[in-house]
């Protein structure tokens, strides 16, 4: 890639998620104002460490030009570079990872722990983690979470929002106000919508999202192995053996409560969440206050 | 008459809600049962036949005889068509 014309409005910033990491080059500010959004809040990296290259510029025709290593690409728009970008680093992402596996998957924080929403691509994930983060919860990723094998902890890889015009009509129906900011936009970055959280945590709750939509949505539990199974279907390849890998999802299941929920509107699928993850937080506050009182007396 | 025998790599996953993964290293089936699945893969030692399996069903369960042997002959048809069961015949 040549050397943009207006260099001298490029801002480079260096970002470590997890292992890998990537020193980011642009001269738009949407794009480091999303890169910002999406990894700034993990620990600074070490700057003699090695980072890999990753470039995102804009030229004189309006074409946006974009590069991780060995990969590059161009688009016609910033959302559709910054897409294939994004893409290229949630990849490098798992790839390094030596030890963790990657389940398709959003996640949401509530409280001390997480929840999961697994299933496959187009099922909904990051429109029903919009209408979640409207709710109040904190969204830290809507398509990929890493689960580490010895501890079960779920770390997620941040993405940013990238919504087709279907989802803003259903989310501006539902109620979302997008940041002023951000108005216009066709990506938001999680931390548009206030607090994120990335610290490895626990999966409280998982669940399962499978279509195809109803009239009224449904959440039923599912049994944990059911769970374990089908997140074993949304694990991508990864270090460990099946064999381990499947060790790894059981775990993760049987520390959680699962359920199977098929959505209806997207109001009431994102109520019926939220009331069941606040009931589940309310229930679990109240089994640890007697305890904390007898700690004390 | 027929006895079923685990295969030797299938895993078994309990979980604390009591239903079962069952996982076949070898074919990579992972097949989640629930608690009466998994009480009918236990019976499965290799010394017990389809008749005796569906035997100990009926003293446990209450429910009529013809269900318990319908149901449970279809399951362990279904271990069996996943890989995760075979079938020894009695003389072996």
């Amino acid at each position: 890639m040549s050397p943009h014309p207006c260099a001298e409005r490029c801002t480079e910033d260096l970002f470590r998620v997890y292992d890998f990491a990537f020193r980011f080059r642009t001269n738009d500010p949407d794009a480091r104002h999303c890169l910002v959004g999406l990894y700034g809040q993990f620990p600074d990296s070490d700057p003699t460490e090695p980072a890999v290259a990753a470039v995102l510029e804009g030229d004189h025709a309006g074409g946006f030009h974009w590069m991780l290593a060995e990969k590059a690409g161009t688009a016609s728009e910033l959302s559709g570079a910054l897409l294939s970008l994004e893409a290229s680093l949630c990849e490098a992402i798992i790839r390094a990872q030596q030890r963790s596996i990657s389940v398709h998957a959003a996640t949401l924080r509530s409280g001390a722990s997480a929840v999961l929403i697994a299933g496959r691509s187009g099922a909904g994930k990051s429109t029903l983690s919009m209408a979640m983060a409207r709710r109040g919860f904190a969204v830290a990723s809507d398509d990929v979470t890493l689960v580490q094998p010895d501890t079960v902890n779920v770390l997620p890889i941040p993405r940013c929002f990238h919504l087709d015009d279907r989802s803003v009509a259903l989310l501006k129906a539902d109620g979302l106000q997008f940041p002023p900011a951000r108005a216009g936009s066709s990506f938001l970055a999680p931390s548009d919508f206030g607090a994120t959280a990335t610290q490895p945590c626990r999966a409280g709750v998982l669940v399962f999202l499978s279509g195809p939509r109803e009239e009224r949505p449904r959440l039923t539990p599912l049994p944990q192995a059911e769970m374990a199974a089908r997140l074993l279907q949304e694990t991508g390849m990864g270090p460990l053996s099946n064999r381990e890998t499947v060790g790894v999802l059981s775990r993760l299941a049987a520390g959680a409560s699962c359920y199977k929920l098929i959505p209806g509107p997207l109001a009431s699928t994102a109520d019926a969440l939220a009331e069941l993850i606040r009931s589940r937080d309310r229930r679990l506050k109240k089994q640890d206050t007697p305890n904390r009182h007898a700690e004390t007396t | 008459m027929d006895f079923l025998v685990r295969q030797a790599d299938v895993e078994t996953h309990q979980l604390p809600d009591q239903s079962v993964l069952l996982f076949a290293q070898s074919g990579g089936t992972a097949l989640p049962v629930n608690e009466s699945g998994a009480r009918i893969w236990a019976l499965c030692d290799g010394t017990r036949s389809v008749d005796d399996i569906v035997e100990a069903l009926v003293s446990y369960y209450e429910a009529p005889r013809s269900e318990v042997d319908r149901d449970a002959r279809e399951f362990l048809e279904k271990l069996v068509s996943h890989g995760l069961l075979s079938r020894r015949p009695a003389s072996l």
